[in-house]
């Protein structure tokens, strides 16, 4: 992600002017690491800018991922306004606190869980997806669709939520099973049988595709 | 290209863009901190950017983790176990204690009114039935704790959806989940072999806030409505008008028929809900175990959880070539546990290639060796 001026302008128009801690912040903090930053966000709150300012990016494309663009924005918005309020709790003392903001934005997700089901079974049953719909050429989408994304989305919208928010935490988050655990709260060996199953179920649903028709490219 | 890579690429033209909606809701809220402080301490609501219709919070996970396991002890408060718990580090939200303790020691079943061993289906239900009379449970205030105590098998073989090889590893893991399901507390894992006098020393970690067990804020498990002792505790003990609520509820979180459906709720609840902290009223018990009774397909034997102890098992062939088998305690008529079992020869066609179930292959194994109300995490009932 590139430097930006720490002023912001929003999708009205109004600008927001990011205060001098932070621009100090932007300025002098980008060789801190997040466990740094948050815990001198404690003293001086306009620090956590600098997380939202590193992080918003990744968080707002993986719940884009699941919901669309509609409630996106809202709940990533919401996951770094439930990040501030709890940072004092936060226990990372790894290099950046994504695995802490991708666990809150999971289980915000969950207030979403029926529309994320409902769109992947939309592109389970079409093959159109409502979700990347705002992102791809039609002309792209017609002639890249293939037998296995709406297979998959078939197949994720039949996950039960645990082993759905996992997998995906996983997949799209690129997040190992330990950064899993203490990102959704639950032991280790527990994530682990989580994604086992989960990917179980995928491996039957796409069990009766040709490998050929499953390069990478098929999904794009 | 495996499924995590299928998985992976999928909606990946979703783009990594910067979002100043995000980041000035941030700026707001804090400059509404600022302001709190300076009010003295009453909150100002940040507003947030909207864009869309609000959605109202919804509903619905959950199937079982391989976790499984044995209700051998008690629901029900009680004295502890000499567990020493210190040196906190961190504060609000997420900390960590030093814990000592036996994590292999057996616990207590005191709890539960016995009736002699059962050894039938129709024994067990006449025994359950009754003791759930006698001692009708109550639910986990929510600041008490439920202790949770799990054995669970591996394989050095692998795991990737079932076990790759035989399940020649097994681990004991302790967890506690706050009354109201909104917070939880681990240790790391022990292995089975450790000894019931073993003392560890290790570290508890507790999530006080941001955790959301099965009946959190309107979260519940596949299959059920709400997993709340007061709902489960309301709903009806006749077979029939049950069945009819699993089933309706159920929807399409499982695959299979009528009866199959059934019994994978009933199993969600017993395993993935008691393993999270659920508390199963002893009324609902008995008529879940009546259900499985006549639910058509579910066959009855003897049966053997993974700590080695004898049980009684509800079993039913699902997916055509796995038995899927609930262990019920035959002298506390609790749940003990579950097994998967292949029972026949199967190939499964994957991504990442061809993979071959033997008949009599142990899919997942595992028990649930206590469950029991106490005051705070990291607690042992005795």
């Amino acid at each position: 992600m590139s430097e930006r001026s720490p002023v912001l302008r929003d999708d009205e128009g109004v600008v927001w002017h990011l205060p001098a801690s932070v621009r100090t912040g932007l300025a002098t903090s980008t060789a801190d690491n997040d466990a740094t930053v948050i815990r001198h966000s404690l003293s001086d709150p306009e620090q956590f800018a600098i997380v939202a300012h590193r992080h918003a990016a990744a968080i707002t494309r993986y719940v884009t991922r699941r919901l669309g663009t509609d409630a996106a924005e809202d709940v990533a918005a919401e996951t770094f306004l439930v990040a501030f309020r709890q940072r004092a709790g936060y226990s990372g003392d790894g290099r950046d606190c994504l695995p802490w903001l991708y666990g809150i934005a999971t289980r915000l997700c969950h207030r979403h869980w029926r529309s994320e089901t409902k769109q992947l079974r939309l592109l389970a049953r079409t093959g159109a997806d409502p979700v990347t719909e705002p992102f791809t050429d039609r002309v792209d989408a017609q002639v890249t669709a293939s037998a296995v994304k709406p297979r998959l989305a078939a197949a994720l919208s039949r996950l039960p939520k645990p082993q759905r928010d996992a997998l995906l935490l996983q997949a799209w988050a690129d997040l190992t099973y330990d950064q899993i655990a203490r990102a959704t709260g639950v032991q280790l060996g527990t994530v682990q049988s989580r994604i086992s199953r989960a990917r179980r179920r995928l491996r039957e649903q796409l069990a009766d595709l040709n490998p050929a028709q499953m390069n990478e490219g098929d999904l794009r | 290209m495996n499924e995590i890579e299928l998985l992976a690429s999928l909606r990946d033209e979703v783009p990594l863009t910067a979002s100043t909606r995000v980041e000035s809701a941030v700026l707001t809220e804090i400059a509404a901190s600022r302001q709190q402080a300076a009010d003295g301490g009453r909150r100002h609501r940040a507003p947030r950017p909207r864009r869309g219709p609000a959605f109202r919070p919804g509903f619905r996970p959950a199937f079982r983790p391989v976790i499984a396991g044995v209700l051998a002890a008690a629901v029900g408060a009680g004295a502890y176990a000499g567990v020493e718990l210190s040196g906190i580090a961190g504060h609000g939200g997420a900390y960590t204690v030093a814990w000592s303790g036996r994590p292999a020691a057996q616990w207590p079943s005191t709890a539960h009114p016995s009736y002699g061993r059962a050894t039938s289906e129709t024994q067990l239900i006449t025994y359950v039935t009754r003791a759930a009379a006698a001692m009708p449970g109550r639910a986990p205030k929510p600041d008490e704790w439920v202790a949770v105590k799990t054995e669970s098998a591996h394989s050095a073989e692998g795991e990737g959806g079932y076990l790759f090889g035989p399940p020649d590893k097994r681990q004991i893991d302790l967890a506690w989940i706050r009354g109201d399901q909104c917070a939880s507390a681990s240790l790391p894992s022990v292995p089975a072999t450790t000894a019931p006098g073993t003392t560890i020393t290790g570290t508890l970690s507790v999530m006080t806030t941001g955790y959301y067990g099965p009946g959190c804020q309107g979260t519940t498990l596949g299959g059920w409505k709400s997993v709340t002792y007061s709902y489960l505790d309301s709903l009806p003990t006749a077979p029939a008008a049950l069945e009819d609520v699993l089933a309706q509820n159920a929807g399409p979180d499982f695959a299979g028929d009528r009866s199959q459906v059934i019994f994978q709720a009933i199993d969600g609840l017993l395993d993935a809900g008691e393993t999270d902290g659920v508390v199963v009223p002893p009324k609902l018990s008995a008529a879940l175990y009546r259900v499985l009774q006549q639910l058509p397909g579910v066959q009855f034997e003897s049966a053997t959880d993974l700590a080695g102890r004898q049980g009684l098992g509800f079993f039913m062939v699902l997916e055509g070539y796995y038995k899927l088998e609930l262990v019920i305690d035959p002298y506390t008529y609790t749940y003990m546990g579950f097994k998967d079992v292949a029972v026949r020869d199967h190939v499964m066609t994957g991504t990442d290639g061809t993979r071959y179930l033997k008949q009599g292959q142990v899919l997942g194994w595992a028990a649930l060796l206590g469950q029991a109300i106490v005051e705070g995490p990291g607690q042992l009932p005795g």
